[in-house]
């Protein structure tokens, strides 16, 4: 029993060898990451062949992370943090979790609002309200606010407030237009909800689809998405879905960072540049179908045909301090 | 002889007191003074939050040991076609993740899936979306039951096979029908067997996260995510948790009363009872009930997955995926085999003591259990992030705190087997071994763990499905490039591509499957 | 003829168990099977009370074919008691909730008459509200017994009854079994490997190892 105890102790412990990471020269760099998909870890394979520097992956939610890179503050292993949510830039900031970035090699492209000293977006998905094309709205949808319209009583659809978009969109609202009106809103739309939030994003646009309600919210990052599944079914839905952009369209936002104190700032720097380039870019355009913060790059075809329109201009540093507001509200207005 | 009987006792009471140590940030949080966001919590959380955990929880309990229950005296007391494999083929539904079965079921009937393409596209019949809409509290109780019966068919069926035979058969000669001796007989001496099932059932129902969070039901465990996540208070969270583990120790200590007032003497002489064969109608009608069960627990989301692994294994990363499959295999042997061997010590610790300490130790180790798997993973970040500055060395990069996590996690499941185990055995084979003087350690080695054997095995086996497929411990708590096929999984069904998950998800079943199969087919050989 | 026998066999697993086995019993009177362990003793009493089926044979009961080529009977159906070796107590009853188990078309009343008269016949009235786990051997064995009577069978089936008990306690119950079952006039057949028992209890004994 002891000799197999011990044996067993002692694979684990290889296994733990494997993984554990120290930091010689700069050839390695240490990510975070809750960008969970394939073609972040493609891109990653990619910078390791361009550069020859070891990337070594976590991936887990971005809060968690976020939780754990505070945690082990005294002594960082993270080098890059990778998340989506621009509502945790404020958490991140406020923990001093940071490091000054060099934003030279792209600065001249990308809008302002898309980046600040310590951080920079990757990539935006737009917050949208989408109806089934084959039975058009009976009036003319402008802005988020027609959606707590008494038109749409029993037909709104939304997932759940635990979603992390939904809070995200809320807390910007609040930011723009203040507390008062933006609980006015989701208690508005709250009365509208043809049923309790249940399911994802794609389940609100199959919904939709089968009549359980008229309009719903969701973002164009899924319905590029459904557009290119492996079943044919719901790339039909995707081609079914009117996309409706309203006033200030909420813009969530993926981001990157260098983590305070990081010990191989230089490959740390380098990555981020690497996601920053035309072609990771355009990856991320394309296959993921997410809207790319680099001018010049080309869209994925599925969003080129929504056409332009009118985004929201907050300030991302300040929007995570909204949350907990935004939840509260959801809570009180019986947002499940 | 002395001193071996003392080295479980300090191994014993050494595992159970680093367990208290690293969970008891949670409880310290009672006598911190509540935070601002408390009072929101306990006004618009907390009711909903005790209300649908109690009815998930209940619900779930009596389905489950409804089905289970009848489905074993069915087995143990008719002969019917198709009985002999379908009462092994009963017990795999249990290596099904329930939140894969959730993600399967919810694009099954959402409109994308087979059942409205097929009304709309082959029938031409164009039915009202509400039609096929699933509510979300009763597919989680289905999707809980139909996943969660095999622990109480498994430990029903152990029981009643072993235990029935002379009871039915005297009843049978006065006259009984097969029903009365289910309600008079069966059903009351197996409680204490049904209620050890149903205690799994309800702690797996509590300690869930994929499932209750993809259908937005406001239970214990998104309630903790909520506040922690979206409120930014790690401390409600830990508060909620510590709520949530007395109302778990409250259910283990009604449990261990019924158990208490339902737990006599068994005959001295169990037998094999002789099966009433079925023929005719009945014969059919009961085969159609295995069939039925097992078309709707198992085969129709496995053909499911397998439809959608055929539809996507052209998007599939192969090497991604072998290397996932080797972590996850590894992995999996390894810390089920170490939690096993954990729960064994302190088992035996309780066994061979039997006081105060060793019955605060047992529970304490049955308490991570009932957490939340995240919650655990927070509270093990934390400890280790400790320990990592003091010693000044990165501990919490390596396997090391993965592992301690798992143990903490699914160290209640090992022991609840490893107990039972030593609890049919009794103390009469080892006692013989000591007169003839054997040391206590010799004496284990050799009587003990032979016998021991099969519930080792089974704990082995219900710890690994859990550890296979577990989540939460392992996107927090593992090292870098880590990657197993449960995160595989994740990874495409939080991206929405449930299409895509369905080859690993297929894997996990499959492992899973042929674990249980290997441990309960010798079981169930002996009588055919 | 009350009970008859006549040409029954039985196998287990293709092993012959039983071959050819006839008797005849009458009315009201103890019948002792003798035999070594492993002659089929038990299997006979299972097949008596329905609990097993033999391979052919036939077997008559009150005027009743039980067992024929065309005919089977169930354990249901039979009237037929059998008390085991362990006596299968039901655990989780008391002594009167055992012994009312087995009563049928009874009124409440006489239901109730009628156990207090057994549980007197037996000695056990100051036992009747306990669990079997609460009770000696000999108890368990009366409370056995008047299980099996409380149902009024045609044919009383007792396996090895005295085998559990002590030898003093035995030799009171022999005396006291068989005085009663004279009284009630109840027809018992009875398995025992002890030649004693079937000497001082049976009016007739069949002996398997012959």
């Amino acid at each position: 029993m002891k000799k197999f105890i011990g044996l067993m102790m002692a694979i684990l412990l290889t296994l733990a060898g494997c993984t554990t990471t120290s930091s010689e020269a700069n050839q390695i760099v240490n990510v975070y990451s809750s960008r969970n998909y394939d073609v972040d870890k493609d891109l990653l394979v990619a910078f390791e062949q361009q550069t020859g520097i070891k990337v070594n992956l976590i991936e887990g939610k971005g809060d968690e992370l976020l939780e754990r890179i505070n945690r082990e503050k005294a002594n960082p292993i993270a080098d890059v943090f990778i998340t989506v949510g621009g509502e945790h830039i404020y958490y991140a900031q406020q923990n001093q979790l940071l490091m000054d970035l060099d934003h030279s090699p792209y600065q001249a492209n990308v809008s302002d609002r898309l980046l600040g000293r310590d951080w920079v977006a990757l990539t935006q998905r737009a917050r949208v309200m989408i109806y089934d094309v084959d039975a058009p709205l009976d009036f003319d949808v402008k802005s988020y606010d027609d959606l707590a319209n008494e038109a749409f009583a029993s037909s709104v659809l939304s997932r759940s407030s635990t979603s992390s978009y939904n809070i995200a969109l809320l807390a910007a609202m609040i930011q723009r237009e203040g507390l008062v009106k933006a609980e006015a809103w989701a208690q508005g739309v709250t009365k509208n909800f043809a049923q309790t939030p249940t399911g994802n994003d794609r389940d609100q646009a199959k919904f939709v689809m089968s009549g359980l309600g008229k309009v719903a919210i969701m973002n164009t990052y899924y319905i590029a998405r459904l557009a290119q599944s492996s079943d044919q079914e719901e790339v039909k839905v995707a081609e079914r879905i009117g996309v409706i952009y309203p006033e200030n369209t909420h813009m969530n936002i993926s981001w990157a960072a260098m983590i305070k104190d990081s010990k191989n700032q230089q490959a740390a720097q380098k990555l981020i540049h690497f996601l920053m380039e035309n072609e990771a870019q355009s990856v991320y355009a394309t296959k993921n179908g997410e809207f790319p913060v680099l001018a010049g790059v080309e869209l994925s075809p599925i969003l080129a045909k929504y056409g332009e329109f009118d985004f929201e201009e907050i300030d991302y540093e300040q929007l995570g301090s909204y949350v907990i507001e935004a939840v509260k509200i959801f809570d009180r207005v019986g947002w499940n | 002889m002395k001193q071996s009987k003392w080295l479980f006792g300090i191994s014993g009471s050494f595992f159970g007191l680093f367990i208290l140590f690293v969970i008891f940030e949670a409880f310290l949080r009672l006598f911190t003074p509540p935070s601002q966001s408390w009072a929101h919590i306990v006004e618009f959380m907390l009711p909903n939050m005790i209300e649908s955990t109690l009815i998930l929880a209940i619900t779930t309990g009596m389905l489950t040991a409804i089905i289970g229950f009848t489905l074993a005296y069915f087995v143990t007391v008719f002969d019917f076609w198709g009985r002999k494999w379908m009462q092994l083929l009963l017990f795999i539904p249990l290596a099904i993740p329930p939140y894969i079965l959730t993600y399967t079921l919810s694009s099954m009937f959402s409109y994308t899936g087979i059942v409205q393409t097929f009304f709309r596209n082959t029938l031409q019949l164009s039915l009202p979306g509400t039609f096929f809409h699933l509510p979300p509290m009763p597919l989680a109780i289905y999707v809980f039951v139909s996943t969660l019966f095999p622990y109480v068919y498994i430990t029903s069926l152990g029981f009643l096979k072993r235990m029935l035979g002379n009871y039915v058969e005297t009843a049978l000669t006065m006259q009984k029908s097969y029903g009365q001796i289910f309600k008079d007989i069966a059903l009351p001496l197996s409680m204490p067997a049904i209620l050890a099932g149903v205690l799994l059932v309800v702690l797996e129902v509590i300690g869930d996260f994929g499932v209750v969070m993809y259908l937005n039901i406001p239970a214990f465990s998104t309630s903790i995510f909520r506040s922690w996540v979206s409120l930014g208070d790690f401390d409600s969270a830990l508060r909620l948790s510590a709520v949530m583990m007395g109302f778990v120790f409250l259910f283990l200590m009604i449990v261990g009363f019924f158990k208490k007032k339902t737990g006599r003497i068994l005959p001295s002489k169990p037998r094999n009872l002789k099966r009433k064969k079925l023929t005719g109608l009945q014969g059919v009608a009961m085969s159609t009930l295995f069939i039925t069960i097992l078309t709707l627990f198992l085969v129709i989301p496995v053909l499911q997955l397998l439809f959608w692994s055929w539809a996507s294994y052209a998007n599939i990363r192969w090497t991604m995926f072998i290397n996932a499959l080797v972590t996850t295999l590894i992995s999996s042997v390894l810390i089920s085999g170490l939690i096993v061997v954990i729960a064994l010590l302190i088992s035996t610790d309780h066994r061979i003591f039997s006081n105060l300490r060793t019955s605060i130790l047992t529970k304490i180790s049955i308490l991570g259990y009932s957490i939340p798997g995240s919650v655990v993973a927070m509270l093990v970040l934390f400890f280790f992030i400790q320990i990592s500055s003091w010693l000044k060395f990165p501990l919490h990069t390596s396997m090391s705190m993965l592992v301690v996590g798992l143990v903490i996690r699914y160290l209640g499941l090992g022991i609840q087997n490893i107990a039972g185990g030593y609890r049919k055995i009794g103390t009469r084979y080892h006692e013989a071994a000591q007169t003839l003087g054997k040391s206590y350690l010799k004496a284990w080695v050799t009587v003990d763990i032979p016998l021991l054997l099969p519930a080792l095995l089974s704990g082995f086996a219900l710890v690994f499905i859990d550890v296979i497929k577990e989540l939460p411990l392992t996107l927090n708590l593992r090292p870098f490039n880590y990657h197993t096929l449960a995160t595989q999984v994740y990874q495409y069904a939080s991206d929405e591509q449930v299409i895509e998950a369905a080859i690993p998800s297929l894997v996990i079943i499959l492992l899973s499957a042929l674990l249980i199969w290997l441990i309960t087919y010798p079981m169930m050989k002996e009588d055919v | 003829m009350y009970c008859q026998l006549k040409d029954i066999s039985f196998q287990y697993d293709e092993q012959p168990i039983i071959h050819h086995f006839s008797m005849s019993i009458e009315k009201g009177t103890i019948t002792a099977i003798l035999g070594q362990s492993g002659r089929g003793k038990s299997t006979l009493l299972r097949i008596l009370s329905g609990l097993e089926r033999p391979s052919e044979g036939v077997m008559i009961l009150d005027q009743e074919t039980i067992i024929d080529q065309n005919t089977y009977v169930e354990s249901s159906k039979r009237e037929v008691s059998l008390v085991f070796q362990d006596y299968a107590l039901f655990p989780h009853m008391t002594v009167y909730q055992n012994i009312a188990y087995g009563i049928r078309r009874l009124n409440r009343k006489d239901k109730h008459r009628m156990i207090s008269d057994l549980l007197e016949a037996t000695q056990l009235t100051a036992f009747s509200k306990r669990y079997p786990s609460q009770l000696s051997g000999g108890q368990q064995q009366r409370v056995a017994l008047a299980r099996a009577l409380a149902f009024s069978p045609k044919l009383l089936c007792l396996d090895e009854p005295f085998s559990n008990l002590d030898s003093e306690l035995k030799a009171d119950l022999r005396v006291w079994m068989k005085a009663w079952f004279k009284k009630q006039g109840i027809t018992v057949v009875l398995v025992t490997h002890d030649k004693e028992d079937a000497l001082l209890m049976a009016d007739q004994i069949i002996d398997m190892d012959a």
